[in-house]
């Protein structure tokens, strides 16, 4: 509204705010702020909203896949991500960075489905002669002993380490998948999370000690 | 300053050393540990943990998700623009300003006691225009609003019941 008032009395303005709202070509984007991309959004620029999936579909769809370890299951929450942020356009505010508030949608849809999949999960027990629920492959009894020794090896230390980072309680978790696997800093991590920067360092802490104790045999 | 004591500050400088190497506190430890076996049995391990979670790889997205999610956009891209509701709830779901929490989660509560959910009845008014919808259809429609509504009370309680330094959460940077 306020806007309007301004522009009766200043048309010049409207030029302006026009020339701001026109598609950029796709090198312009990387210059930009994210938060500017995703404001044009919400006057039809799909150039930038392009430009943005390019930029965070890789990190998105791991961290959807590091909670749900199933590749087609991320892929679908992480288009279920982008998808809500395109429909939040409009209530998008530039008060947090692009990315915290990606992670934090993000967050919800993991969290969520994780539990309403708690049960089924909890009664399936993953056996090392058994397909690979992710690729589909068994271990590959035609190589060389030693080579299926290392195969088997490496993912017995790939599953135990999934295990026990999906067993860590909820924050611990997600901070863990932020921090290790996206290389978020406390502070950012904090602000999807929302807990101070302190919490957040106490929360990965207690969360590495954790593995440590669980994965021992391991390291 | 006693031994265990020194244990100790340098067991609460691990996180930093650990998360954040370049931090001031880290000095001191990396002292200490150098001449203390236990402390550095502890770190050592803490960093093996860490650099162990490497060996989680993900795959690479599939071929078919640019496509795929290309038509949904198309597909929202037709849809009509959502109702205040949904954009209050999606701004308390997903915003980092704390600030305006309690009173979004104040007025939320409003629309519940005074609609019993149907929030629309607070701009009409109870004229007889709204009985066109049928029973059931309105009854789906209470459950979703307070369905929203409860997930969204559940997320403002997950926050309350945090470690009591949330609040010192400094304000997110623009
Ligand atoms: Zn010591």
């Amino acid at each position: 509204m306020e806007d309007m008032a301004t522009l009766a009395i200043s048309p010049g303005l409207l030029e302006d705010l026009q020339a701001a709202e026109s598609h950029h070509a796709a090198g312009d984007f990387a210059q930009m702020d994210d938060a500017v991309i995703m404001l044009e959004l919400r006057t039809g620029n799909m150039a930038g909203f392009d430009y943005l999936i390019q930029k965070y579909r890789k990190p998105i769809i791991r961290f959807m896949y590091r909670m749900v370890h199933n590749q087609a299951v991320a892929e679908e929450l992480a288009q279920e991500v982008f998808l809500r942020v395109y429909r939040s356009r409009e209530t998008y505010r530039a008060e947090a960075r692009f990315s915290t508030w990606l992670y934090r949608i993000a967050t919800n849809l993991g969290v969520n489905h994780a539990r309403d999949t708690r049960r089924e999960r909890s009664a399936s027990t993953v056996y090392l002669d058994e397909p690979d629920p992710e690729s589909g492959t068994t271990p590959d009894v035609a190589d060389t002993a030693p080579d299926v020794e290392a195969k088997i090896l490496r993912r017995e230390r790939m599953e135990a380490i999934r295990q026990h980072v999906m067993s860590l309680p909820e924050r611990q978790r997600m901070a863990v998948l932020m921090h290790k696997y996206e290389g978020m800093d406390y502070r950012q991590i904090g602000e999807v999370l929302k807990l101070s920067e302190s919490a957040t360092k106490s929360l990965l802490f207690r969360a590495y000690q954790t593995l440590r104790e669980k994965l021992k045999d391991f390291i | 300053m006693n031994t265990s004591t020194i244990c100790q500050n340098t067991k609460a400088a691990l996180p930093d050393l650990l998360l954040d190497p370049a931090a001031s506190t880290s000095a001191a430890a990396r002292e200490h540990m150098d001449a203390c076996p236990g402390c550095r049995e502890e770190f050592q391990q803490l960093q093996a943990t860490f650099a162990l979670l490497d060996a989680w790889e993900a795959p690479e997205p599939s071929p078919y998700f640019d496509q795929k999610l290309a038509v949904l956009l198309r597909e929202a891209q037709n849809e009509p623009p959502a109702g205040w509701f949904e954009r209050l709830r999606s701004r308390m779901m997903f915003n980092t300003g704390r600030q305006f929490r309690p009173a979004l989660a104040g007025a939320l509560a409003l629309v519940l006691l005074v609609g019993g959910g149907t929030f629309a009845d607070l701009s009409l008014g109870h004229h007889p225009a709204t009985p066109q919808v049928s029973a059931t259809v309105n009854d789906l429609r209470i459950m979703d609003t307070n369905d929203q509504a409860f997930q969204t009370m559940d997320q403002l309680m997950q926050d309350e019941n945090a470690p009591a330094d949330t609040n010192t959460a400094t304000p997110p940077a623009s």
